[in-house]
């Protein structure tokens, strides 16, 4: 167990040290520095912001300087904001793109869980025929559609719900379910497909043929053996929670990371890319980590044996 | 009940009339695996419908702009925000363009993204993919050990990091949409290679002295191309969604062009008062990705019936 938890660690700090490399250097491939204004800054001012900002330096000592930082957990300070430096962008705004986030994840489970051992115990009768036609609209349908058509119905419409901004539970409502639609659907579908599965198991078979009641065979035998790939897609659908912030948090203009992400990008605030990058990619590779540990916790079947086959 | 009594009362089975050489020969007419996909997709109601979609907006794409005498640029200042008419069908935006011109103009980059970038996506995975399965090994654990890395980050960080590299345009978008979704691809056709190179018409191709690219191109990639086509379909309304998204943030097509994606973003800011501005290119969105992921089912269910759930 120990060598395969550090193997594993050992390949996430691999992949986060790419994907810092090729941030980095693709940052810095862009033509025009960051503080290229349409105004011309005095020479002096450029010499001190170069200065200050290290930029003077060759380029592969700023990167090693960015990765000795880096490893000691120091983003950076942002070239946009003098007051604030990346780690504090991060600390101050991810809590609350972290809370929509695992909202939407509990809500994307509670509904897609049953919603897909219906469709799988009523299958091909109008039960399921409903469940795979919405989920697959809810999967063709961009977050940031949903995101603005809940705003349209409940925020102008009905007037129950408030159009925009961050605070009180009532403002979670719109960004938690626009964020939770793909993720919904896309459970629901995988664990319909486990159900079937398991259903035409022979163990299955035997605890209906020595006459255990419907619902304890399916409790007990079909539904934990159906639910538990859902762990396993928690790492792809944290990723897509993750995408799906960006834009829902600029439609209803929470302050979250995501916005924080996308205004950097049009700021051409090159350290705050380059660190929410970094620090969404460590959080995907963390998540990947806890998920397959935890796989092995509750999937007594999975055996360790070091490879990255699983 | 009853009707199915009245139904199999009605229905009488008669032995054909053959005579005993006939029957020795009785056989249907064999079918190859493509008329009977075709055929398994034809029963495939979804599938069907999604076909239909794709098959709608693929023509309004490429003739809807060549019946309109107006250009998706033109602007009409005095009739600006007009709600759908007859002159309109779909309104006006704040320009005084015409929303139902600007959307088949936005078919074109939305459809044609969707298509190219899972061209590119294809080429590269089918070439990355076949070489790694094949050659195996070593090789293989390196490419895919790589490919692993590049999975493990979200698509959407590596094509907003590009944008902001690249000029703003519709040519680096297919290429910076393409350059993301060959993974997938790759992981695909990799699978596929290593289970088909074990086959015997393989080895026998081999025994024969073909060249790895013969066995490759002629005997591998044909033989995997069911799933392959099956991840093209899933591909392309991924790209559609990534392109609509770029373009709602405001990093796809550039203005006066109209991409699906920015012009929901322009209807956004008139959401209040004129919602049909943001509701068309919204349900074009949605309509597209819909067929596109109906028909994706249909065709894997009826490429691969075991698959079928």
């Amino acid at each position: 167990m120990f060598r395969y938890v550090a193997r594993r660690i050992g390949a996430g700090v691999l992949v986060l040290w790419i994907v810092t490399t090729l941030t980095f250097f693709l940052m810095h491939a862009i033509p025009g520095g960051p503080f290229t204004a349409d105004k011309e800054l005095p020479e002096a001012v450029m010499k001190n912001i170069n200065a200050r900002y290290h930029l003077n330096d060759p380029l592969f000592k700023q990167y090693t300087d960015y990765l000795a930082h880096l490893v000691r957990g120091d983003l950076g300070p942002s070239f946009r904001y003098t007051t604030e430096n990346v780690n504090q962008i991060i600390s101050r705004s991810f809590p609350v793109s972290a809370t929509i986030g695992a909202l939407a994840l509990v809500l994307a489970v509670v509904l897609g869980i049953p919603a897909g051992i219906m469709a799988a115990l009523r299958q091909n009768r109008w039960q399921d025929n409903a469940a795979m036609g919405l989920t697959t609209l809810l999967i063709s349908v961009p977050s940031f559609i949903v995101a603005t058509l809940l705003m349209y119905i409940f925020a102008y419409k009905l007037r129950w719900l408030p159009a925009a901004l961050w605070g009180s539970p009532k403002q979670a409502v719109m960004p938690v379910i626009a964020l939770a639609g793909f993720p919904m659907a896309f459970i629901a579908r995988l664990v319909r497909s486990n159900m079937l599965e398991v259903m035409g198991q022979d163990y299955v078979r035997t605890a209906k043929a020595k006459g255990m009641p419907g619902y304890i065979v399916i409790y007990r035998h079909a539904v934990r053996n159906a639910i538990l790939p859902v762990v396993t897609i928690l790492g792809p659908l944290t990723a897509a929670i993750l995408t799906g912030s960006l834009v829902v948090e600029k439609i209803y203009a929470i302050p979250g990371l995501g916005q924080h992400f996308v205004n950097s990008i049009f700021n051409r605030d090159y350290t705050v890319i380059m660190g929410v990058t970094v620090f969404y990619a460590a959080l995907v590779v963390l998540v990947n980590l806890l998920v397959d540990l935890a796989y092995v916790v509750v999937d007594p079947r999975i055996k360790l044996e070091g490879g990255s086959e699983a | 009940m009853s009707q199915v009594g009245e139904t199999t009362g009605t229905i009488s089975f008669k032995p054909l009339q053959k005579t005993q050489s006939q029957l020795n020969t009785l056989v249907r007419p064999s079918t190859t695996f493509f008329q009977d996909a075709w055929f398994r997709l034809r029963h495939h109601q979804r599938g069907m419908v999604g076909l239909a979609i794709v098959a709608l907006m693929l023509l309004l794409a490429i003739f809807g702009p060549m019946l309109t005498h107006i250009s998706y640029s033109d602007q009409n200042l005095s009739q600006t925000y007009q709600a759908p008419s007859r002159a309109h069908i779909m309104g006006t935006d704040n320009l005084g363009r015409d929303i139902y011109v600007r959307l088949l103009y936005g078919a074109r980059i939305s459809l044609s993204v969707g298509f190219v970038a899972t061209l590119i996506s294809l080429g590269i995975g089918v070439v990355y993919g076949t070489i790694s399965g094949y050659y195996g090994g070593r090789t293989d654990d390196i490419m895919m050990r790589l490919v692993e890395v590049l999975m493990s980050v979200p698509d959407l960080l590596y094509v907003i990091l590009l944008t902001t590299v690249i000029k703003p345009g519709l040519i680096p978008i297919y290429i910076v949409l393409g350059a993301v979704g060959w993974l997938s691809m790759a992981r695909l056709v990799r699978g596929e290679v290593l289970s088909l190179k074990e086959r015997e018409y393989v080895l026998a191709a081999r025994i024969t002295g073909a060249r790895p690219s013969r066995i490759l191109f002629r005997h591998l990639i044909p033989n995997a191309m069911g799933p392959i086509l099956v991840a093209v379909t899933i591909g392309i309304p991924s790209a559609i969604f990534l392109e609509s998204f770029l373009s709602f943030i405001g990093l796809g097509v550039s203005a006066p062009m109209a991409s699906w994606g920015s012009m929901a973003s322009e209807g956004i800011t008139a959401l209040q008062s004129h919602p049909h501005l943001l509701f068309f290119p919204a349900a074009a969105i949605s309509l597209t990705m819909l067929g596109f992921n109906y028909f994706g089912d249909g065709l894997r269910d009826a490429l691969d019936p075991r698959m079928r759930r």
